[in-house]
């Protein structure tokens, strides 16, 4: 049947005297979204965020076509045809607006459950489609189905929109507080797109079917309104694209844009009719494409200079693991070798080679001494590579953290004491129960100690344990050279010397700290130092939760 | 594991094949489904729905509305109701078919329906003299209208 009032379209599409909105809002849309669509896809066809980018782009340009061909065609049995889709397109933007945002904030597919929601959510639109609870029939005089909408079409697919809006804004302020603070702005651009979006769209084409249902408006031309929403959503996925390399996209982004931004001001063609509009049109239109062939250029030339900084930056990785692997090699030779000339010089010091004479004697001590060093200096920098590697493994069992700490002191007194330095032990009476590494604990606590010392001229030393509620918290405090406040920025970090630190101590390799922190932290404590500036002595505090 | 990665397709595009098959066999093999158009009426028997045939409604013109089966129209006039006597009733042969007349309840809120009284009628020919009569009277004019044809 035809509607007998109405003028059959040329090309199928074309109808002179409708809205002239309706081609400038369906055109740029359609063409955007499915360029948007294909290019996503075809950067990377196996990544499912991707996949589901493309899935929305078609059923919204499905939904728009099928709407060009509601309002342009006459055919009653191509309309209710087409019309009977119109709820699952729209109900199939809800359910993959809501996938993609999880797999956006996520990184990863949904589980299982969610997908049988999403699956049945959309199987009663499917299923009844082709029945009168979406369609029963159509009007011929004003050639529309609005009278016929069965509780599908009038109810449940905008429900379906509702819930998507909602849904996606529960789940991008959820994501949102929990994100680091480098993905927020990811997500407020993706969460606004997606959100404007879906909006739009499901609010024009809501309050379209309403109102022309109740007769307040003769038809449903408020919906072309809602197209626009989608070249925003386009336009916020394009600066993901560009400034975050979303999707694993990159030039072809700035040309999708370009190309979409030709078409949206073209298609003004459609409906302008004075001579005027028409020179104003293509002068902007000549413009833009001018413009935007700079910008794509540029584009082009910056994102070939940040590939090239990648592949640097990655060349330099490479060749800074391969630095770390020579060293961790060379190292451990040396240890081998110093180790062995100290165990030597002890074996001649211990007089297993027979008496050393008198005048021999301080070479041997010395000899033994600066093996010693350079051994424990090794050492240092092996165990600082090793948990950075994170070779390191942690055998937590439970013991008196204030025996440790006692016999850790004494064992460091006799440094002190060849000092001069008045070290002060204040551990209580009482043992004190924790479970932790007892090997890598007695090194960090040991580390601390010996810093203290050293970097303490004259005065005193003061070492305290203590426990307060869950929390164990042992200090050591001195009145040595202090730390200034740039010092105190890196005093944490990997080779992190002070200014002053070699001049005092030369032996310093820069990673006794970072090996503190690392181990502190592999208990769930932490580890901080407190001064009040260049010598002025420093506290260095370590927490432990119990 | 292959299913449960893809268990939204497995289960959503076999429902749109079908949904696609079912519903193309309905609307464009079938036409099981209703067309809804403007019956010819005559303001002397019956009680029609009046519209303006222009903007400032200097004309107008009497219509029921006639809901048919598309099938059963098609066999009848073809792609076309225009000038086809068969769309205008329902026939014996008609699955589902109805002529709704003008009444308070199929109006609109704002719409009048229209009957000529028979006597002005006859004295001027159909349509020189018009008595617009309001939803709320509706009832009267019914009885009116049975009182003429009787």
């Amino acid at each position: 049947m035809i509607c007998h009032l109405f003028e059959t379209p040329l090309y199928f599409f074309y109808v002179p005297d409708l809205p002239v909105l309706l081609y400038y809002s369906h055109v740029p849309a359609i063409v955007i979204a499915i360029i948007m669509g294909f290019f996503v896809l075809s950067s990377d066809k196996r990544a499912l965020l991707n996949q589901l980018l493309f899935g929305l782009c078609i059923s919204f340009s499905i939904w728009s076509l099928s709407t060009l061909v509601l309002w342009t065609n006459t055919h009653s049995d191509i309309l209710l045809f087409t019309w009977s889709f119109l709820g699952p397109a729209a109900a199939f933007i809800s359910i993959l607006a809501i996938y993609f945002t999880y797999v956006f904030l996520q990184k990863r597919d949904v589980g299982v459950k969610l997908k049988l929601i999403f699956a049945a959510l959309l199987a009663p639109i499917l299923i009844l489609a082709p029945t009168v609870h979406t369609l029963g029939g159509l009007n011929l005089v004003n050639c529309d189905a609005f009278g016929f909408e069965g509780i599908m079409n009038t109810f449940y697919y905008p429900a379906l929109g509702a819930l998507a809006i909602v849904w996606v804004l529960a789940l991008l302020i959820h994501h949102y507080r929990k994100a680091p603070q480098g993905s927020r702005s990811q997500i407020i651009l993706m969460g606004t797109g997606i959100e404007i979006f879906l909006f739009s769209f499901f609010t024009a084409s809501f309050l379209g079917t309403y109102l022309t249902t109740a007769g307040f408006l003769p038809d449903s031309e408020i919906e072309s309104y809602g197209y626009f929403g989608m070249i925003v959503f386009v336009v916020y996925m394009g600066i993901l694209i560009v400034r975050f390399k979303t999707f694993h996209a990159n030039l072809i982004a700035a040309q999708a844009l370009i190309v979409a931004l030709i078409v949206l001001i073209a298609s003004q063609f459609t409906f302008v009719r004075t001579t005027t509009n028409i020179v104003l049109i293509s002068i902007t239109l000549l413009l833009t494409t001018t413009a935007g062939f700079v910008l794509i250029r540029s584009v082009k030339r910056e994102i070939k200079q940040r590939e090239e900084i990648e592949k640097l930056a990655k060349d330099l990785e490479k060749a800074n693991k391969q630095q770390i692997i020579l060293i961790h090699f060379i190292t451990h030779q040396i240890k081998g070798f110093v180790t062995k000339s100290r165990n030597i010089f002890s074996m001649i010091r211990e007089g297993e080679f027979g008496i050393v004479p008198d005048t021999m004697k301080p070479m041997v001590e010395e000899g033994f001494k600066s093996d010693t060093k350079g051994v424990n200096t090794i050492q240092e920098i092996l165990n600082a590579a090793n948990i950075k590697s994170g070779k390191v493994t942690y055998n937590k069992e439970s013991f008196d953290l204030k025996a440790l700490i006692d016999e850790t002191a004494q064992e460091l007194k006799a440094n002190a004491d060849a000092k001069g330095l008045i070290l002060k032990i204040d551990t209580g009476s009482a043992p004190l129960m924790y479970p932790g590494d007892k090997g890598q604990l007695v090194n960090a606590l040991k580390n601390l100690i010996d810093n203290s010392i050293k970097y303490t001229p004259k005065g005193e030393i003061r070492i305290a344990l203590s426990q307060e509620g869950s929390l164990i918290r042992f200090s050591v405090e001195d009145d040595g050279v202090g730390i200034t406040k740039e010092d105190m920025t890196h005093l944490f970090t990997e080779g992190g010397h002070g200014a002053n630190s070699t001049k005092i101590n030369v032996e310093s390799t820069g990673f006794g700290l970072y090996i503190v922190k690392n181990i502190v932290e592999a208990h769930n404590g932490k580890v901080w130092a407190e001064s009040e500036g260049e010598g002025k002595g420093s506290r260095f505090v370590v927490e432990l939760p119990v | 594991m292959q299913f449960k990665k893809h268990l939204l397709l497995f289960i959503i595009v076999p429902l749109c094949a079908i949904a696609v098959t079912l519903s193309f066999y309905r609307f464009i093999v079938a036409g099981d489904y209703i067309v809804e158009y403007e019956g010819e009426c005559d303001p002397i028997t019956e009680s029609c729905f009046m519209m303006c045939a222009d903007e400032d409604c200097l004309e107008t013109y009497y219509y029921t509305q006639i809901q048919k089966r598309a099938a059963d129209v098609y066999a009848e006039c073809g792609p076309d109701v225009t000038d086809c006597a068969d769309a205008q009733l329902c026939l014996p042969s008609d699955t589902d078919c109805s002529v709704t007349y003008c009444s308070p309840d199929s109006a609109l809120p704002d719409q009048a329906c229209e009957t000529l009284d028979a006597q002005d009628a006859g004295e001027f020919g159909i349509g020189i003299e018009e008595e617009i009569v309001d939803i709320e009277q509706e009832a009267s004019v019914e009885t009116e209208l049975e009182e003429t044809t009787l």
